[in-house]
């Protein structure tokens, strides 16, 4: 049960899949977690690989169902998450799939395209009648006093001209109507008249509510105009004018029976829209809440399968045997769950035929590094493998930071606020504080010093031994085999003696495993080093330790530094404020306790408690990284990141 | 001094149990190496905490720190010899 001190031991295992079971099989190795795969097409561009298709369709679906999404979101109707995991659907399914969403898409796209036809319509409508009603006052008033309209006309014109009045009275003008954005109008005016030369003349209301443009669909302040003018050209130029400045021009009949008719059939076929729009609202609202049921579920869905041909991208396709053939890294004891899986899985997808099987392979490669963990450790382990992951099979520290961790953190943060600190009056140094201080004094002394030669020649002498014993037991076998390889054989033995040969596969030396001859020699990473080489390491390492052991040392020094600044801070933060308040006596002391409370408070959270704590945290975590684990821990590992579904859908998280 | 004695070893009795004696009687399961190493790392960081604290204050290196005003106060209230 040590594994929480190292790595568990892991395997590369072959897998062997039938075309037919290997879906079924990778869908079950997904829902358990365990295993990571490895790329055996490495060279192979993404788009040459076997199953492109099958992921270029998963791909629709999920441009697909984004869209569902948006539109749902647009409407604001809640999407519920599913329950339980959906598992992964068969390739049967995945059609079936496909079928619903496009009819999903397409449906919902028509219902778009008329909704905002009909929208569009609606507005223009809108637009037409409230120019109907305000050209009819124009013309009314036309109709009450005519002569005075066309006296304004005229007294306009004299104004403007300052020539002759000229009596246009029973002259017909001719009109158009429009309605215009309001900020828009005074330009359009002015356009008017300078292009004209005066010759026409505006007429303009305001429409008092905020209708929607046609074209943008937003709401803006709209105004009806009216210009008279005489002739056809000028009724060119105005046109050319309004069609400039996106005026919408709506004909409208001089007669008013027949104003009268259009206004009416107009409000009919408003109240016609009305009611059409609102279906169609409805129609795309049961639409999508049908499939806001199912949204989520069909999300996990598609990334499950888009998940699972990705992974079988991996696969090499055994043509002769007909079979996939995977390889993957799982821990040792996870291999019975692993089998079960793959059992499971060839007999969902209808047994009968071979079923897959798992083989285990032996090599030289380092496996990823796994660690066992729940919750509570997970997060000190994020802490030690921010600095490196480790190595395979190397010490974890992280049982040990689970404790000392807080622990400095608890001494930085609070402690020396139990002791009244500032400068002694008189260190003596010849005082010995306790009895018996000069001989722990002496014995820590030696003991340092015995760690020198200890570092420098330990790891020399162990690895000379343990050469010894390889060149021995490998020297025996050679000789009772192939006898034609003497040659090889002698040479190899006499490079054996005279150097030391070092592996850099660790395990094995550290196990003293007796490896397989035929390993040995298909060894490709063995090197030949010399002894003066180990020697010089190791004189590093020694001074490296030696100096760091002092270093260290006074580095832990930050420790008091922190509790004093925080016991001065928070020294400073009583006397200065809050005894202020709770200095004063009877009500006005009540009053000014209250008052000072505020910033008293405020600044205990923002420096003693944020900064503060950050600064204690950043400090424990640089003493464990660098006193701690600097010493002897190398984190040149690379973690083991499992084919999971549960690890895919929490790091894309599907949110509401 | 046997005070200083006694209280000595109770909290080092008391440590030692938690963090030697209680170990052994983790039952099994899934976490037993984890709880081990805790309760023996977090009773010696806690163990050795009071020591420093307790060698300190047996042997100060220096005694509370008075201002001149609390200094006569103490003066005027506990009589001359302070």
């Amino acid at each position: 049960m040590s594994t929480i001190f190292r790595s568990e031991e892991m395997t590369l295992c072959q897998l062997f899949l039938q075309p037919d079971a290997a879906y079924a099989c990778i869908s079950e190795l997904g829902e358990l977690g365990i295993v990571q795969f490895r790329d055996l097409n490495p060279n192979v561009n993404s788009f040459q690989r076997k199953f492109v298709n099958e992921v270029r369709r998963c791909e629709e679906m999920e441009r697909k169902l984004r869209f569902l999404e948006t539109e749902i979101k647009k409407d604001e109707l809640p999407i519920y998450d599913p329950e339980d995991n959906p598992d992964a659907p068969k390739p049967r399914e995945m059609i079936d799939l496909e079928a619903t969403f496009e009819k999903l898409d397409h449906e919902l796209k028509e219902i778009n395209t008329n909704a905002d036809a009909l929208l569009r319509n609606f507005n223009e409508l809108t637009e037409l009648k409230h120019n109907l009603s305000m050209t009819q006052a124009f013309f009314d008033e036309a109709q009450a006093n005519p002569v005075a309209v066309l006296e304004d006309v005229n007294g306009e014109r004299e104004i403007e001209l300052g020539g002759q009045a000229t009596t246009s009275v029973g002259m017909k003008l001719g009109f158009i109507t429009g309605v215009i954005p309001r900020e828009r109008m005074v330009t359009f005016e002015r356009m008017l008249w300078r292009v004209c030369r005066g010759n026409v003349f505006v007429k303009q209301a305001d429409i008092p509510d905020l209708i929607e443009d046609p074209l943008t669909g937003e709401k803006v302040h709209k105004t009806v105009f009216v210009v008279f003018f005489q002739g056809e050209q000028l009724k060119n130029r105005v046109q050319k004018i309004c069609e400039g400045f996106r005026a919408n021009i709506y004909p409208c009949p001089e007669n008013p029976h027949e104003r009268r008719e259009l206004a009416m059939g107009v409000m009919t076929r408003l109240e016609d829209l009305t009611i059409v729009l609102s279906q169609t609202q409805d129609h795309r609202q049961r639409v999508l809440a049908a499939s806001s049921r199912n949204l989520r579920t069909w999300q996990i869905k598609v990334k499950k399968i888009k998940a699972i041909y990705h992974t079988m991208n991996m696969f090499n396709n055994d043509v002769a045997r007909k079979c996939f053939i995977a390889e993957c890294w799982a821990p040792v004891t996870e291999l019975d769950r692993i089998q079960l899986a793959l059992r499971k899985g060839s007999e969902a997808s209808g047994g009968g035929t071979v079923s897959s099987v798992l083989n285990r392979m032996i090599t030289r490669e380092q496996p990823p590094t796994h660690h066992k963990l729940n919750k509570f450790t997970q997060g000190f382990q994020n802490l030690v493998d921010a600095y490196g992951v480790a190595t395979y099979r190397e010490i974890n520290p992280m049982p040990f930071v689970l404790i000392t961790f807080p622990f400095l953190f608890a001494v930085m943060f609070e402690l020396i606020n139990m002791i009244l600190l500032s400068y002694p009056t008189e260190p003596e140094s010849s005082r010995t504080f306790y009895s018996g201080q000069r001989g722990i004094q002496t014995a820590l002394i030696v003991l340092a010093v015995i760690c020198i030669p200890w570092m420098l020649l330990g790891k020399p002498i162990y690895r000379i031994i343990m050469n010894k014993r390889r060149a021995n037991y490998s020297t025996v076998t050679n000789q009772t085999e192939n006898i034609e390889n003497e040659n090889n054989e002698q040479i190899h033995n006499t490079e054996k003696k005279r150097g030391i040969v070092l592996d850099v596969d660790v395990r094995d030396t550290d196990t003293d495993e007796m490896l397989d001859d035929d390993h040995l020699h298909q060894q490709h990473h063995q090197l030949e080093v010399d002894m003066s080489e180990v020697w010089v390491e190791q004189g590093i390492h020694t001074i490296e330790y030696f100096l760091g052991c002092i270093s260290h040392t006074a580095s832990y020094l930050r420790l008091w530094a922190l509790s004093l600044a925080h016991a001065q801070l928070s020294e400073v933060l009583w006397h200065m404020v809050l005894q202020i308040g709770l200095g004063m006596n009877g009500y006005v002391g009540a009053i000014a306790s209250f008052i000072v409370f505020m910033p008293w408070s405020s600044l205990t959270v923002f420096i003693l408690l944020l900064m503060e704590g950050l600064s204690a945290f950043l400090h424990a975590l640089r003493l464990h990284w660098v006193e701690f684990q600097s010493k002897f821990y190398k984190g040149e590992g690379y973690p083991f990141v499992p084919f999971s579904f549960r690890l895919l859908l929490d790091e894309t998280p599907i949110e509401g | 001094m046997e005070k200083f004695g006694v209280a000595l070893i109770i909290f080092t009795l008391f440590w030692g149990l938690i963090g030697i004696v209680l170990p052994f009687l983790i039952p099994k399961g899934p976490n037993k190496r984890l709880i081990q190493i805790m309760l023996i790392l977090t009773s010696a960081c806690c163990w050795l905490f009071w020591l420093c604290f307790y060698l300190h204050q047996w042997k100060p290196l220096f005694g509370p720190q008075l201002k001149s005003t609390e200094a006569r106060i103490l003066r005027s209230l506990w009589g001359q010899e302070f």
